[in-house]
């Protein structure tokens, strides 16, 4: 008697209670990574309430709850890439406030001299950060800011390593310039 | 001379290093953030409500460029010069029309296999009312694939 092959089972969606459980969990840092890249709450928020919507389009991808997060992750980048593309159209159009327009200094410390020179060299740093292209943008922040790796940054972004890489060396270079410190860099 | 981890970072794209970020003004003035909390995530029930009425909308759009489709062949047909074009979909104008007007449709409830009555005039919608919507019906729900194809990416 030949031995009858068995398909192995496939992996089965997560139940739709599992999912928005995890959906759920992963909502404080999503909202804290796109606070971060976008620099706006309200923003943030519809990032969030687009993110939940592809997520529940797509939730049939999901084999395994720990995944959700991030999974969850890389569609509030690629949604935050979105909403900072429009943001640029719309300030190339005249429209719409920038969102970094009120930044002000923290508390210099004790070494009010020293402290408020870095200070401002900073504000300037992201001053500069917020006229990057959309992408250059994107890669900075998650590299420089919230210390993603390069791979890591590629896969969310649908891009290759080494396009992140250029992008990330002329994100630096803009920077750089926009914080305008010969003499200390 | 700037501080250490904010002049590599701002020469070499190097990360910032969180613990010494929160110590530093000058690294905390680059990095700071606002803070909120998350917008709620949505019932199941809400979630499915909310494709349900992208799905209608989409499929008014879609029938309404047909009918423009239709109506500018029939008079290339007939020899009538072709009528000017009320609106172009890009237009907000027509999507809000469009939107108005997916709400003279009918969604059963939010049971699977429910029927989506689209693309009513409110007449024709009364009309209907007695035969149950037989002819008129499409059962969305049934398909997952055209659902997926609907809500595809180049959503309105």
């Amino acid at each position: 008697m030949n031995p009858v092959a068995i398909p192995a089972a496939e992996p089965r969606a997560l139940e739709e209670a599992a999912f928005l459980a995890a959906l759920e969990a992963s909502a404080p840092a999503a909202m804290a990574l796109a606070c971060r890249l976008l620099r706006d709450p309200e923003d943030a928020r519809e990032v969030l309430q687009e993110a939940w919507l592809r997520a529940w389009r797509h939730r049939g991808e999901l084999r395994d709850a720990d995944a959700v997060r991030g999974w969850l992750r890389a569609i509030v980048v690629r949604e935050c890439w979105r909403a900072l593309r429009w943001r640029g159209l719309r300030r190339w159009l005249g429209f719409g406030g920038d969102p970094e327009a009120g930044l002000e200094l923290p508390d210099p410390g004790p070494s009010p001299e020293r402290a408020n020179a870095d200070a401002q060299l900073a504000l300037r740093a992201r001053a500069a950060v917020a006229r990057l292209p959309a992408r250059q943008r994107l890669v900075w922040t998650l590299r420089v800011e919230e210390g993603w790796t390069l791979p890591e940054i590629a896969a969310a972004t649908d891009l290759s390593v080494e396009t992140v890489k250029t992008h990330l060396a002329r994100a630096t270079a803009a920077v750089r310039a926009g914080a305008g410190d010969p003499h200390g860099l | 001379m700037a501080c250490d981890s904010l002049a590599r970072a701002l020469a070499t794209g190097e990360p910032i290093d969180r613990a010494h970020a929160a110590a530093c003004p000058s690294c905390r003035a680059l990095l700071d953030a606002p803070v909120a909390t998350p917008p709620p995530v949505p019932s199941a029930r809400a979630f499915r409500a909310h494709a349900r009425r992208r799905v209608v909308r989409h499929a008014a759009v879609v029938a309404a460029l047909n009918l423009l489709a239709v109506g500018a062949v029939a008079a290339w047909l007939s020899g009538d010069p072709a009528p000017e074009p009320v609106a172009t979909v890009a237009e907000p104008d027509l999507i809000e029309v469009l939107a108005d007007a997916a709400l003279a449709v009918e969604v059963a409830d939010d049971a699977p296999g429910t029927e989506v009555l689209a693309l009513l005039d409110p007449a024709d919608l009364a009309d209907l009312a007695d035969e149950e919507g037989d002819a008129a019906a499409y059962d969305l729900s049934a398909s997952d694939d055209l659902l997926d194809a609907l809500l595809g990416e180049g959503s309105l």
